[in-house]
């Protein structure tokens, strides 16, 4: 017990250890290596998907993958810090979903100028940096959020709805986007939200911001939420406060939100499709890493679609969910 | 944090104030019993809260909001009482956030494997002891402060949660008795606000009633004098931890029954800030001995209540955690305010 | 007792040298792509923006403080500059105003600890909620503009093999060292920490001397906010939250005391590069961030056990080797 610089080497070389215990990638022969670069695959189904559909492909390809994780919401020069470690080890070919599209720039560019091809997933980076990367395969999360609260507007017909919006966490582009969608489909109903509170892509969060709006509004009729994930929470408190009649909406399409539909909690549910995103971006890095698929030649925006999933669809929409 | 550093008398070298009493030549009145008693000054700010949100916030003021934030402190609160054990005796214990995490990973996934909801909870409950002791082991017999154990304590438990849970956020299977816990009402206050009184209840009668209790603020007080006077401070140090982590296991399972989701998320840094700054705001001292069990559940309620009323303002969220820390320090300026007119300082 | 070879500080220091020199060899057998220049280069760039927050830390844990604002201030500071660069103001003048944040956040941070007399361990959380919590509505306000290409390659680039933020943090770290060595502050800085009552009692003017820990650790951590935001080329207004802890991290393992009064600038400098070096070895080998956080958790665990508790194991040993001499002579 008093042998401390005993416990304490001991601990010691135990991380070291966690850390050099070696990884399933960097191959040393000739299958190529793709990088994946991502902020989260653990409590994110969305992110997880996509790295999942990725890996997939690109061992059925034949390569292996190099996944780095930076770990969450404030783990921005972490990525950054993870990008240019894939470019140290030579990748073939580097897949990523930026957290931030302007501080990843400087670490793209390195893969630029050490000729590694990059895949933008899900989120874009700054605008007039075309030149950083091969093709973005993402959703349009502002056409998501415009046709979920289009059709929350036509369905409800009602011009002096209530309705009130749960936002992703600050300075996330797709929740920005979203929230600019459901903004915009409101307003074509000419509809403006009673209340619009973050609940930082988060179910407790959620809960919190939306028993208080309630309070603030009991004659709530519909809430918007930026994302499936922060739903459970939204329902619970709805549900807490008894008011189960208020129409929730959200945007996702995973397995929560099409299994919401189908239960009747949620009204509509707009879906992405990060499986497609995944498998698509490996395809095409794969393919430049083959030498079948040429620089430049990918078209720099694919849109990988929404569907507005309601009672009517969700049984297939199933199929898809993630 | 540091037990050395803090000098023994007030801030000035001067004589003291006379005490208020006396300056005023009459016997104590309202005001005075309400500026020496902290936890009456802590009731009284309260109560000045609410009547001003009151008047200024729309829709504060109705039953069903009061009870809003109520529940939401409950969990907050019996968090809060379990950090107050350790602060007392000097301590500090930043893992309690983490803990949160772990025990609602560990509660949904017996309840899945299981489907017994008092073993998910005993589970659960029990988890958190069991990593409280080793907190308060680590703390004690390899004398490692405990800033640094309980800082590394957050990264295990949370690694722990994370390897439990696989990564996935687990859905807690439907129980009516669980769910109930969170909307329940038993005239007309919320059962999670009654667990909590329940529990407030338990930990003022064993701090105040009993050895164990008076031990720990002695212990807290001054380690070497308890020692000498027959306290078994080891034995203190180490169930105080306990308790802590028990608590915040028990406001985990409070939280989980709101939320219904297991994920190691839940909680995080920020509720181990939360808790701490419930116990200071309620008049808990950081270098230990000095901290009541309702002053840490009024500090709580004030956390809850400046929330609740950032979102009926429709304060920008993005404002939100500014206005936090902006009310944090303007809380501890009142409080040391108030202590140096009276003349005393710890 | 004879003096022992490892008892002279130049033996000591090529010791170590070449232990670090010997490990960095070791680990790149293991860890493919590890012992490269540009790698190794990029570790002691990213480190070197930790370290000169660490200087800040350490600084105010001298005093036997704490600054749990460090990571906020940082990110405030990248937000501001961002603003003001993108609304036509060129950046060294951005950089100006935003180290006078970090001075006045500092002061703030000086004013509530050594005149209000509250705990700084609350204290410093409040001043991080407001500058965390300001970075974010400004940054919702701006959008997200990003850095000139000049003060940009600051953050990336290096002069004659050297990164830019390298050369920045060491000079910062020679100006500390002269003036908390030569200057009666310095000495009344450590002083303070080692015993407050004692230091106060021969006449060092205490209050001034906490406050001014917290206001150069409020520069400091303004400084490495900069630095941070040229690296990335943007302020995105979480950015600096890690640094905090990390900042911690980097002086516990340097040994520096969490309790005050004992730690050298040039050790939290050092944790800095170790921090950085493990993380990017851990990256290197795809390990998870939970596990390396846990990773960093044990190690801080660790360090503090050698450097607290090593005099003290030092003199058990001793003991040891005693009691069993009286045994083996009776």
């Amino acid at each position: 017990m008093r042998r401390l610089g005993v416990s304490s080497a001991v601990i010691a070389a135990a991380a070291l250890v966690v850390a050099m215990v070696p990884a399933a990638a960097v191959a040393q022969d000739e299958a190529p290596v793709i990088g994946l670069s991502v902020k989260t695959i653990t409590n994110d189904p969305f992110q997880a998907a996509w790295v999942e559909a990725a890996t997939a492909k690109v061992e059925e390809l034949g390569g292996t993958v190099q996944l780095l994780v930076a770990g969450g919401q404030t783990a921005v020069a972490q990525q950054s810090s993870q990008l240019e470690d894939l470019v140290t080890q030579q990748v073939d070919g580097i897949i990523v979903s930026p957290m931030d599209g302007s501080a990843v720039l400087p670490a793209l560019q390195k893969a630029a100028d050490a000729g590694i091809p990059v895949f933008l997933v899900d989120q874009p980076i700054a605008a007039g940096n075309e030149a950083l990367y091969e093709t973005l395969i993402a959703t349009d999360n502002v056409k998501a959020g415009r046709d979920l609260a289009t059709y929350l507007v036509t369905t409800m017909n009602d011009p002096e709805l209530k309705v009130a919006i749960i936002e992703g966490a600050p300075g996330s582009v797709a929740g920005d986007d979203r929230l600019a969608g459901f903004n915009e489909g409101l307003a074509s109903g000419n509809i403006t939200p009673v209340a619009s509170a973050t609940g930082e892509w988060d179910n407790a969060k959620a809960l919190a911001a939306m028993e208080t709006i309630l309070q603030a509004n009991p004659d709530l009729q519909a809430v918007l939420s930026a994302s499936d994930v922060m739903v459970d929470g939204i329902l619970q408190a709805l549900a807490g406060a008894g008011k189960t009649d208020v129409k929730v909406l959200a945007i996702d399409g995973s397995t929560v939100g099409i299994q919401g539909v189908l239960d009747g909690k949620i009204m509509a549910d707009n879906t992405q499709d990060p499986m497609a995103m995944g498998s698509t971006a490996a395809e095409f890095a794969m393919g430049m890493a083959g030498g079948t698929v040429e620089p430049g030649s990918l078209e720099k925006y694919i849109d990988s679609g929404t569907v507005t999933v309601t009672l009517e669809n969700a049984e297939e929409a199933m199929a898809k969910a993630f | 944090m540091s037990t050395s550093s803090a000098p023994a008398t007030g801030g000035s070298m001067t004589s003291p104030q006379p005490a208020a009493t006396e300056r005023r030549g009459r016997a104590a009145g309202t005001w005075d019993r309400i500026s020496r008693n902290p936890t009456l000054g802590l009731l009284a700010l309260l109560l000045v809260m609410w009547a001003l949100a009151w008047i200024l916030v729309p829709k504060f003021g109705s039953v069903d909001n009061i009870r809003t934030v109520l529940r939401q402190a409950s969990d907050l609160g019996v968090a809060a009482i379990g950090i107050l054990f350790v602060l007392l005796i000097g301590g500090i214990d930043l893992s309690v956030g983490a803990l949160y995490g772990l025990s609602s990973v560990v509660l949904v996934t017996v309840m899945i494997q299981t489907g017994s909801l008092p073993l998910a909870i005993a589970a659960a409950l029990g988890a958190g002891v069991l990593f409280g002791l080793l907190n308060g082991v680590l703390v004690q017999w390899v004398r490692i402060p405990a800033f640094i154990t309980t800082l590394g304590g957050f990264y295990i438990a949370y690694a722990l949660a994370q390897m439990i849970s696989a990564g996935s956020m687990l859905s807690m299977p439907a129980d009516d008795l669980f769910v109930g816990l969170q909307t329940g009402l038993l005239l007309g206050i919320p059962y999670l606000v009654i667990l909590a009184a329940i529990v407030a209840a338990i930990a003022w009668v064993v701090l105040n009633h009993t050895t164990f209790g008076r031990s720990v603020v002695a212990v807290g007080y001054n380690r070497v004098t308890a020692g000498l006077s027959g306290v078994r401070v080891p034995r203190i140090v180490i169930t105080c931890f306990a308790i802590c982590s028990g608590m915040a296991a028990l406001a985990a399972v409070m939280l989980t029954s709101r939320v219904q989701i297991g994920v190691p998320t839940l909680g995080g840094f920020n509720a181990t800030f939360e808790t701490i700054t419930a116990a200071v705001v309620g008049g808990t001292s950081l270098f230990g001995g000095r901290g009541t069990v309702v002053g840490v559940i009024i500090g709580a309620i004030i956390i809850r209540t400046i929330n609740n009323c950032i979102v009926l303002l429709n304060i920008p969220s993005q404002l939100y955690q500014a206005v936090m820390g902006l009310i944090i320090v303007v809380a501890l300026v009142v409080d040391a305010a108030r202590s140096r007119y009276l003349g005393e300082r710890t | 007792m004879t003096r022992l070879p490892t008892d002279r500080p130049l033996v000591r220091a090529t010791a170590a040298a070449v232990a670090i020199v010997v490990a960095v060899l070791l680990v790149g057998q293991f860890v493919p792509y590890f012992a490269t220049t540009t790698n190794l280069s990029k570790v002691l760039l990213e480190a070197a923006i930790l370290s000169v927050a660490a200087f800040g830390m350490t600084l105010v844990l001298l005093t036997g403080g704490i600054d749990l604002s460090v990571g906020g201030v940082m990110s405030l500071v990248g937000v501001v500059e961002v603003s003001l660069v993108s609304s036509g103001v060129p950046w060294p003048a951005a950089v100006v105003v935003g180290l006078g944040i970090g001075l006045l956040l500092g002061t703030v941070n000086a004013v509530i600890v050594s005149r209000l007399k509250l705990p700084p361990f609350i204290a410093t959380f409040g001043t991080l909620g407001i500058a965390a919590g300001l970075a974010l509505y400004i940054a919702n306000v701006i959008g997200h503009p990003v850095f000139p290409p000049d003060f940009v390659s600051l953050g990336n680039d290096a002069v004659l093999g050297i990164p830019i933020t390298v050369m920045l943090a060491v000079a910062i770290l020679i100006v500390l060292e002269v003036v908390t060595r030569v200057t009666t502050w310095g000495v009344h800085l450590r002083a303070t920490g080692d015993n407050f009552a004692v230091a106060r009692l021969s006449g060092v003017p205490v209050a001034r001397v906490l406050g001014s820990a917290y206001v150069i650790s409020g520069l400091l951590a303004a400084t490495a906010g900069t630095m941070l935001a040229a690296r990335l080329g943007t302020a995105n207004p979480l950015q600096g939250e890690p640094y905090t802890l990390l900042a911690v991290a980097a002086c516990v393992i340097g040994g520096v005391d969490l309790f005050g009064g004992r730690g050298h600038l040039w050790a939290a400098g050092a944790g800095a590069v170790f921090l950085f070096a493990i993380r990017n070895i851990m990256n290197l080998q795809g390990v998870q961030p939970f596990m390396q956080d846990l990773v960093i958790g044990l190690l801080i665990i660790a360090a503090v056990l050698v450097t607290v508790q090593g005099p003290a194991l030092r003199d058990m040993a001793s003991d040891a080797l005693q009691r069993s001499r009286h045994r083996n002579a009776a």
